[in-house]
């Protein structure tokens, strides 16, 4: 084992996050896209946190968690940013990509490093950041990313606390020359393997702090550890593995099951069928989303070759991983959701690819795939983040959002071979792509209209199908600290449906009452007419705008 | 939110957003400042009491 080595992989591995922050500063600082949508609501209660947390009222702070009932960790963790910057997506958006980063490429690579040694570690942490989903992700305001950190630290927090010495085992000794596990080889009962269950038990519950999905990662885990270590386990370590789960099982129903829309999503889709043949179809289909948008189909294929190599070498904790990754798998696949709630699955993929290329005997053949990872990688993280000219694409549709003539190829369909893919949607917000956009979504302006015409506290209504518009005004209205009464009509993301007339963000009027007395008493409103309704009623104004229509964009399922 | 199937979906809500609409023209004290487009070709109308 060389140390100076290991050393220089472990800079390496943080040279790698220096460089992925600037890229993604570098991203931010050119997209003009807002914040919409999920993201938005995450941004939205960061925001109100450092309200609370600036007037000092902690009764506000209570109110707006008990409020959401959303787990709030980030959204707490980003709030005190806004001290520096002033309330800025912007500052959101870095200060949660950049915490998730760090916590990521260390977790990874002590992971890889415990699978396989810490070439392992750095070539997962390197196949992992080049994943698109994964780099994509870190551009905005979302909780799967921090929530995939988090699982991975507590994998690798859960691996070391119930550790066994067992040096002389022939696992251990037949490992791979660069193995190399620690100064410390933990023994059962040993200061260090309290320290870690402790520290396992810390991550754990900040883990269902983040997103309360975090049990379905780390529990099949964490029981099977239960039961394999449970005769050699002293009282305390058993009694930390009952307290969590414990804990578990309350964040579950004080986040989930409880709140009436989580509650009535959770029975609506079980009750939805999901458990016939559509069930399979959606399996596949989720494992085509993985590969096209989620490590791109170069990605999958190194996985795919690893995994092949990986099963014939000795290698640690592949229980775990498969712990990690198939429970967690199915379960999710009974519900229908966006690609990136299976972001922390992929940390098991880049495992798997890191562990199976630091593994290849022949130094040429390992030299020349890791030549190649490198080069396609950086190509594909630079075409998809910011576009390529001259590489080749597969689709273009050129339906949004640009003018005939400043086009923008975008790519669309099930399988993108991402070699010729330069551009995904960046989930929730089906307005918001992989390349920073330019594209002014004039909220300041509606903003800057209302306070130059109106006055603090102006009651705005938002007549419009488009129940997010809302958010881009709000955001600058907190921003300047001049505060509006906003209404829009109020809808559930899971549910699919609308539940009434909300005032910034909170829900105070059910469909059921009459609303027109909102109007009635509006300050201002904002109404969305349609190109036809544009023509019908100012036809002299919008003549030379002729009479085509053209649908925007719809959100995808 | 509401997209095409609106009318089934909500057929209470769209009729009454439809009339809110046409006492905006007609006999509300509101009227237009100004119109903006977005990006994704949505077009909004700014009024004022």
């Amino acid at each position: 084992m060389s140390i100076s080595n290991r050393k220089k992989y472990i800079a390496a591995a943080f040279g790698l996050g220096i460089l992925f922050f600037l890229g993604n500063l570098f991203w931010i600082i050119k997209d003009r896209t807002p914040l919409l949508y999920d993201s938005y609501w995450n941004f939205l209660f960061s925001m109100k946190l450092f309200q609370g947390i600036k007037s000092g009222n902690l009764s506000e702070i209570h109110r707006i968690i008990s409020y959401y009932r959303i787990p709030f960790l980030i959204p707490l963790i980003t709030a005190p940013f806004y001290f520096i910057s002033g309330i800025n997506q912007d500052m959101a958006v870095i200060a949660g990509s950049t915490l998730t980063i760090g916590i990521l490429i260390f977790s990874l690579f002590k992971l890889g490093e415990e699978i396989s040694g810490y070439r392992a570690g750095f070539w997962s942490v390197f196949v992992f950041l080049m994943y698109p989903l994964v780099f994509t992700q870190q551009r905005t305001f979302m909780m799967d990313l921090p929530l995939t950190a988090f699982i991975s630290l507590s994998i690798y927090l859960l691996i070391k606390s119930a550790e066994v010495h067992n040096a002389s085992s022939p696992a251990e000794t037949s490992l791979s020359p660069d193995f190399t596990p620690g100064a410390v080889q933990p023994r059962s009962g040993d200061f260090s393997k309290l320290r870690f269950s402790l520290l396992f038990a810390v991550v754990f519950i900040l883990g269902l702090l983040i997103k309360i999905n975090f049990i379905l990662f780390v529990v099949p885990p964490l029981l099977w550890m239960g039961i394999k270590r449970w005769k050699e386990w002293k009282l305390r370590n058993k009694l930390i593995l009952l307290i969590l789960l414990l804990a578990g099982i309350f964040f579950f129903i004080f986040f989930f099951i409880s709140t009436e829309e989580s509650g009535k999503a959770w029975m609506s889709f079980i009750k939805g069928g999901m458990l016939g043949k559509e069930y399979w179809i959606y399996l596949v289909k989720n494992t085509f989303l993985m590969v096209s948008e989620g490590t791109s189909f170069f990605f999958a294929l190194v996985f795919l070759i690893a995994f092949l190599f990986y099963r014939r070498i000795p290698l640690k904790h592949r229980d775990i991983l498969a712990l990690w990754f198939l429970p967690s798998l199915f379960i999710l696949t009974l519900f229908r959701v966006d690609r990136r709630i299976f972001l922390p699955l992929l940390p098991v993929l880049a495992l798997v690819s890191g562990a199976g290329i630091a593994n290849l005997k022949n130094a040429k053949l390992r030299g020349f795939v890791l030549s190649l990872i490198i080069l396609v990688g950086s190509i594909q993280y630079f075409a998809i983040s910011f576009g390529i000219d001259f590489l080749p694409l597969s689709v273009t549709v050129n339906e949004y959002p640009v003018e005939k003539s400043e086009k923008m190829p975008f790519t669309h369909g099930l399988l993108h071979l991402t070699l010729f893919t330069q551009i995904v949607n960046i989930p929730p917000n089906p307005f918001q792509f992989s390349h920073p956009s330019p594209y002014d979504w004039k909220g300041q302006e509606i903003f800057e209209l209302i306070k130059n015409q109106g006055k603090e506290n102006s009651k705005v209504v938002i007549l419009s199908k488009r129940k997010e518009l809302w958010m881009l005004v709000h955001y600058y209205s907190s921003r300047q600290d001049f505060p509006l009464e906003i209404w829009s009509l109020d809808g559930s993301p899971l549910l699919y449906e609308i539940k009434g007339w909300e005032k910034n963000g909170e829900q105070e009027i059910s469909l059921r009452e009459n609303f027109l007395p909102l109007f009635e008493n509006a300050d201002f409103i904002i109404r969305e007419i349609s190109q036809e309704e544009k023509v019908e009623k100012f036809p002299n104004q919008y003549a030379r705008d002729g009479n085509s229509t053209r649908d925007r964009r719809k959100p995808e399922e | 939110m509401i997209e095409e199937s609106d009318e089934e979906a909500y057929p209470q809500l769209v009729k009454k957003l439809q009339e809110i609409n046409e006492w905006i023209d007609k006999e509300s004290p509101f009227k237009p400042i100004k119109e903006i487009s977005l990006p994704d070709r949505t077009h909004l109308q700014i009024l004022m009491r």
